[in-house]
């Protein structure tokens, strides 16, 4: 039966990789940053709104160098997506807050704030061998990327936003919501023989 | 020891490991560091194979790749793998092989009766013979032709073994690590570019393995330079060295595929972690190839008989394998490169001698005598003696001309036939990718010429024939590549080669000369791999197929794994003299990828099992997995089709689920719809120019269905948009159609309307949609929302913002089920928790989930379409009776001007009506095709007008009979006359027209 009475128990969240255990070697470790906050920015590259916007909430160029991610405040990332387009990554309880002050200082002006935190998810892949273990489905040149890349690229079939954290060693993996589990286990099986 | 071929000392082989391994069942013991094929010699197999068409015994010719009869196949079960090259195969402990296209065994083969009815199968024979008498007798001969003709065996099983790929990027790609390879990756190296270096080959050194010890270079012997060469190579941090690794490709702008044998050589089971082949994409900036040289052979009478032999491989077995391949041992060259052979086999203890097609060999010859040599200026083998193994040779000197023999026949008995054709430049890389070649009559051969960009040519693929020059040409190209790539290549000092000879000429003798004409006596080979004679290409000459593809096609000279690379240049010097002209006239055939065959399970690598393709899941996947969902693929993502419950049949559990969505609720997990926010001043604009009907108009709070058109007028995709606020909607599209919508918007966005202020952002993911729907949908979900479902609180056709249990979610009030329907969207993360709350309270009042079989079901019911099902790239809106949503007064829409062409609009299209069978439990087969009742039963070769098909057919539980949707011929019209289904070996079946809806046709249950 419904409950009755007093208002129901809020929604429990479970990520789509709750059933895989983060993997660890000497040479590589695989684990999920998860509920990371997300809102994908939209703005002509020349808006002054949305750079005047993005000051307002502690820095941010814009528009961004192509293919690179900045730091902002805290543990703020912008990262590159296109000319008009970039992500705004932050811990996940950041994210209605700083979505409502940009709308707030966009105002009217054409740009659009999108809450995106549950449409991706976070791999972070890092080790020594984390370039090999990419390049079995990355078809980019990853050891001539420059620092703070932030790259679109193929993972196998899959489609990922590449965040190099920290060039040879720590690379964030994007990947949608309903693909995480598939490009989980795929990074699982290109690493068996690492760890 | 049984290795009796096996000299006492010497050789390139670990005299400590000894290998057991069988060959057609029989045991024998190799070394380490033998191939399959100098293991079997030093056991003195020479016969290895039966020949692809006539089942001639062959034995083995090469050292390498290039070898075309020692065709093996290799592995027990499901390892087992057919086709391999003897040559190119190391020996491991426990090493299966079997000789291929024989029966019943090797030694005595009936395939060779073929051979002794060669007369009646020349080229071409094939095209000729197998035309007659019925369409069915193809049947039969090809069942026959296979069965004769042919390789190896594939496995029944899949291949257990793992195979993976990875990408690669360099400054300079290096292919062969023979000197000229060390030499120029040395030299790229050391100018500090990222190098990689492929060699197929487990040592490196290249030919010089295959050499004597008299080869020296910087004052060592040569492999001692080439070993500490390598060993510098691996030292530098930027340079790879791929051993064992063979390149297939070279495509445009310096693409390279290449394979790797990464544990291949340890045996099926040993390879750890690792990968048995590893296939290696490769982008280079600059390309170096130093992929040597490959000996021909000499198209004689009788060349193709078991101990028939190139003469650079009877040198590579003993140099480097120390194995006699024979000792009675009759060569015949072209040039000078042989006399090494003949001088280090008699050192041996062979007995030599040496028939030179030249009349004048100088030095060598002098060298070769001294050394005990015999050696027959202007004199050739005329004919081979023995069938299974060679046995004895007959010289003859030949008149100054080549072309015929003038001196005393000689008959000699010899177990080895040692022959060259002279040196081809090994350029099947560099023509691959699209390198000019010329005709170069010094070497006999193609060579490069004109180099597309970013590629260089060294050594003996270049047409070298000194180890200095190759030297040389490699550290030139290194260094020549490096600075390509805008590196500063410092000097190098050169590297000093001592050769004990100095290459001579070469002579052209395409067709030796025999005692009997071509085609008379025996045969002739070219191509051994395929079985053509060289009087097989002077009959495609005759017969009209002289043009260089034609005579390959016809003849099949260079086809398959050999792909001219042995075969070729013959071919080519024989068609020259047959057409009277030049062989650069004459051009080359092709040369095409892979250069050598490659396992599929290589190029599939892990795409294979549950990695075959990626698999999109919905946030309630791991409930749907353990509630006994079945799954239906729609596009990527697995939705569940049906719930069965323990003992209950698909039928079943749909008709379970449509009557309780009809009478109770059900649930669906409709998280894969596609969802885009459409956001800006000119959303509601854009949306009217990409919809056929309005969506500006729309007020915020309601929602609409809307319907797209492609330019063409015809259905791209459909689906609800609400309006959020002032500036921004909410788009669905169907599952498998969201990309490609998204896609559609941006592509308009961005080149036709730019000044349009729109921006589209994906969303599908990002919500997690249950749609709740039947008549106490509203009991059900009221007591865990905060939102207010009266009718008048929240009507159809509007969506409201609220909480679900505690949590923030947006309800859509539409249906696509005719019932009353909530879709309630939360974020992805509470997609999960949502569907069991929501089962959970209405467990007690028959809520139960329903797969979308059951909902394509309630959806036919009720008339409404599925985008691809009911319609295709031709179907209108007004086919689908859709026409009435366009508003009289709307302006231009995508497709709208393709609405008005004469075909479009005309009134008697196919058009969307039910089908209702006469025998009610009938379910008509979608795609099924509709005719006339009296039209006569279709068959082949009759025709019978059509007037439709049906589109969606299902047994309608609600109904309690079958039901379909169809387009019919001006099937408005129609409406309720009879027409015929035909049935492939049945009677045809009788339905009746019907409206397209089937149930509650004045939508009050939706509505209420």
């Amino acid at each position: 039966m419904a409950e009755t009475g007093s208002s129901p128990a809020p929604l429990r969240a479970t990520g789509p990789l709750a059933s895989r255990t983060a993997l660890f070697g000497e040479r590589l470790a695989l684990a999920e940053r998860p509920f990371l906050g997300r809102l994908n920015l939209r703005a002509a590259a020349d808006s002054t709104a949305m750079a005047m916007a993005l000051a307002g909430i502690g820095g941010g160029a814009w528009p961004l160098p192509a293919n690179r991610w900045a730091a902002l405040e805290g543990e703020r990332q912008l990262a590159w997506l296109g000319p008009d387009e970039a992500l705004l990554l932050c811990p996940g309880e950041e994210a209605p807050a700083l979505e409502a002050r940009l709308r707030a200082a966009l105002g009217e002006d054409h740009a659009a704030v999108t809450d995106v935190s549950d449409a991706a998810s976070c791999l972070r892949l890092s080790g020594p061998a984390v370039l090999d273990v990419l390049a079995k489905g990355c078809p980019l040149d990853l050891e001539t990327l420059p620092e703070r890349s932030a790259v679109q690229t193929l993972l196998g079939h899959l489609d990922m936003l590449l965040l190099a954290q920290s060039p040879g060693e720590v690379y964030d993996l994007h990947v949608r919501t309903s693909l995480a589990a598939f490009a989980w286990d795929w990074l699982a099986d290109a690493a068996e023989e690492f760890l | 020891m049984t290795q009796s071929a096996r000299l006492p000392q010497g050789g390139r082989i670990d005299r400590g490991t000894v290998l057991d391994f069988t060959f057609d069942g029989e045991a024998m013991t190799g070394l380490a560091g033998d191939s399959l094929a100098s293991a079997l010699l030093a056991n003195r197999r020479h016969l290895v194979g039966r020949s692809f068409k006539y089942h001639r015994p062959r034995g083995i010719v090469a050292l390498g790749e290039g070898e075309p009869n020692a065709l093996v196949q290799v592995g027990e079960g499901a390892h087992s793998e057919p086709n391999c090259r003897a040559t190119c195969v190391e020996l491991h402990a426990g090493l299966a092989a079997r000789s291929q296209n024989r029966w019943p065994s090797l030694r005595l083969d009936l395939g060779e009766l073929v051979d002794l009815a060669s007369p009646l199968t020349p080229s071409g024979f094939y095209y000729k013979t197998f035309m007659g008498p019925g369409a069915g007798a193809w049947r039969l001969y090809e069942w026959a032709i296979r069965h004769m003709a042919g390789l190896g065996k594939a496995p029944a099983a899949a291949d257990p073994d793992r195979y993976e790929q990875r990408f690669a990027h360099c400054d300079v790609m290096v292919v062969g690590g023979g000197p000229a390879g060390l030499a120029a990756a040395l030299a790229a190296g050391r100018a500090g570019a990222r190098v990689i270096l492929a060699d197929p080959d487990a040592q490196p050194g290249g030919h010089l393995l295959a050499e004597g010890d008299n080869l020296a270079i910087d004052g060592e012997p040569a492999l001692v330079w080439a070993g500490k060469t390598a060993a510098e190579l691996d030292s530098m941090p930027r340079l790879r060295r791929l051993s064992r690794t063979t390149v297939l490709a070279l495509h445009a702008q310096n693409y390279l595929v290449a394979v790797e044998r990464v544990t291949e050589h340890l045996g099926p089971g040993r390879g750890g972690d690792l990968p048995r082949q590893r296939l290696w994409r490769i982008r280079a900036r600059q390309v170096i190839l130093a992929t040597g040289a490959l000996e021909r052979p000499l198209v004689f009478a009788g060349n193709d008989r078991p101990g028939v032999m190139l003469a650079g491989a009877a040198r590579g077995y003993l140099h480097r394998y120390a194995v006699m391949a024979g000792r009675r041992v009759c060569l015949m060259t072209n040039n000078d490169s042989a006399y090494r052979t003949a001088i280090g086999l008699q050192r041996a203890g062979a007995r030599c001698v040496l028939a030179d097609l030249r009349g004048d060999a100088g030095d060598p010859a002098a060298q070769a005598r001294d050394e005990g040599v015999e050696v027959l200026p202007g004199h050739a083998v005329t004919a081979v003696q023995g069938r299974r193994k060679v046995a004895g040779a007959r010289l003859r000197k030949m008149s100054e001309s080549g072309g015929a023999m003038i001196g005393a026949l000689r008959k000699m008995e010899t177990d080895l036939i040692a022959m060259s054709g002279g040196w081809s430049p090994n350029v099947a890389l560099f023509s691959q990718a699209g390198g000019r070649l010329h005709y170069d009559p010094a070497l006999a051969a193609f060579r490069p010429a004109a180099a597309p960009p970013g590629i260089r040519c060294a050594g003996g693929a270049d047409g070298a024939t000194s180890l200095q020059e190759a030297l040389d040409a490699g550290i030139a190209a290194g260094l020549a590549a490096a600075g390509d790539c805008d590196l500063d290549a410092p000097a190098m000092p050169p590297v000093r080669a001592a050769e004990p000879d100095r290459p001579g000429r070469t002579r052209a003798v395409w067709i030796v000369p025999s005692e009997h004409p071509v085609g008379r006596g025996q045969k002739q080979f070219v191509d051994f791999q395929n079985d053509v004679t060289a009087a097989d290409l002077q009959l495609a000459e005759r017969e009209g197929y002289s043009a260089v593809e034609h005579m390959k096609r016809y003849t099949t000279t260079g086809m398959a794994t050999d792909q001219a690379r042995m075969s070729g240049m013959n071919a080519l010097g024989i068609l020259a003299e047959m057409r009277d002209t030049s062989i650069d006239r004459v051009g080359h055939t092709t040369f095409r990828p892979p250069y050598v065959p490659v396992a599929f399970g290589a190029m599939a690598a892990r795409r294979v099992g549950p990695l075959f393709d990626p698999v999109r899941a919905t946030p309630m996947q791991g409930w749907h997995d353990a509630n006994n969902a079945l799954y239906e693929n729609v596009g990527q993502w697995k939705r569940p089709f049906c719930f069965p419950s323990p003992g209950e049949d698909k039928a079943a559990a749909i008709a379970r689920e449509v009557k309780a969505v009809r009478q109770a609720a059900g649930l669906l997990d409709a998280s894969t719809l596609g969802k885009i926010v459409v956001e800006g001043p000119d959303a509601g604009s854009f949306l009217d120019r990409l919809y056929i009907n309005r969506f500006s108009t729309l007020r915020p709070g309601r929602c609409r269905y809307g319907v797209m058109l492609s330019e063409h007028g015809t259905i791209l995709d459909d689906g609800v948009t609400a309006r959020l606020d002032a500036r921004r909607y909410h788009v669905t599209t169907t599952t498998g159609g969201a990309a490609r919508v998204l896609a559609w918007m941006e592509e308009w966005l961005q080149t036709e309307w730019p000044q349009l202020k729109v921006w589209c952002t994906s969303v599908t993911d990002q919500w997690a949609v249950a749609t709740l729907s039947g008549p106490l949908a509203r009991r059900i979900l009221a007591p865990l929302t905060d939102i207010d479902l009266s009718p008048e609180g929240f009507p159809f056709m509007t969506w409201r913002e609220g909480r679900v249990c505690e949590t923030p979610a947006r309800l859509f009030r539409v249906s696509f089920t005719g019932e009353l329907s909530y879709e309630i969207n939360v974020p992805a993360r509470y997609g999960r928790d949502l569907w069991e709350r929501l089962l959970a309270a209405g467990a007690g009042q028959g809520l139960i989930p329903f797969g979308t079989e059951a909902m394509h079901v309630l959806r036919a019911e009720k008339g409404f379409i599925l985008v691809g099902q009911e319609s295709d790239a031709t179907t209108t809106p007004d086919d689908l009776g859709l026409a009435g949503m366009i508003p009289a007064d709307k302006g231009d829409f995508i497709g709208r001007r393709s609405l008005a062409l004469p075909e479009l609009a005309r009134p008697d299209r196919k058009q969307l009506v039910g089908l209702l069978t006469e025998e009610p439990a009938t379910v008509l087969r979608e795609g099924a095709q509709i005719t006339e009742v009296d039209a006569p039963q279709p068959r082949p070769r009759r025709q019978v007008p059509l007037l439709g098909h049906v589109t969606s057919s299902y047994m309608s539980p609600t109904l309690g009979r079958s039901i379909a949707l169809a387009l019919v011929k001006d099937g408005r019209r129609r409406m309720g006359e009879t027409v015929q289904v035909p049935v492939m070996g049945a009677a045809p079946v009788r339905a009746r027209i019907a409206p397209a809806i089937f149930h509650d046709d004045k939508g009050e249950a939706a509505r209420g």
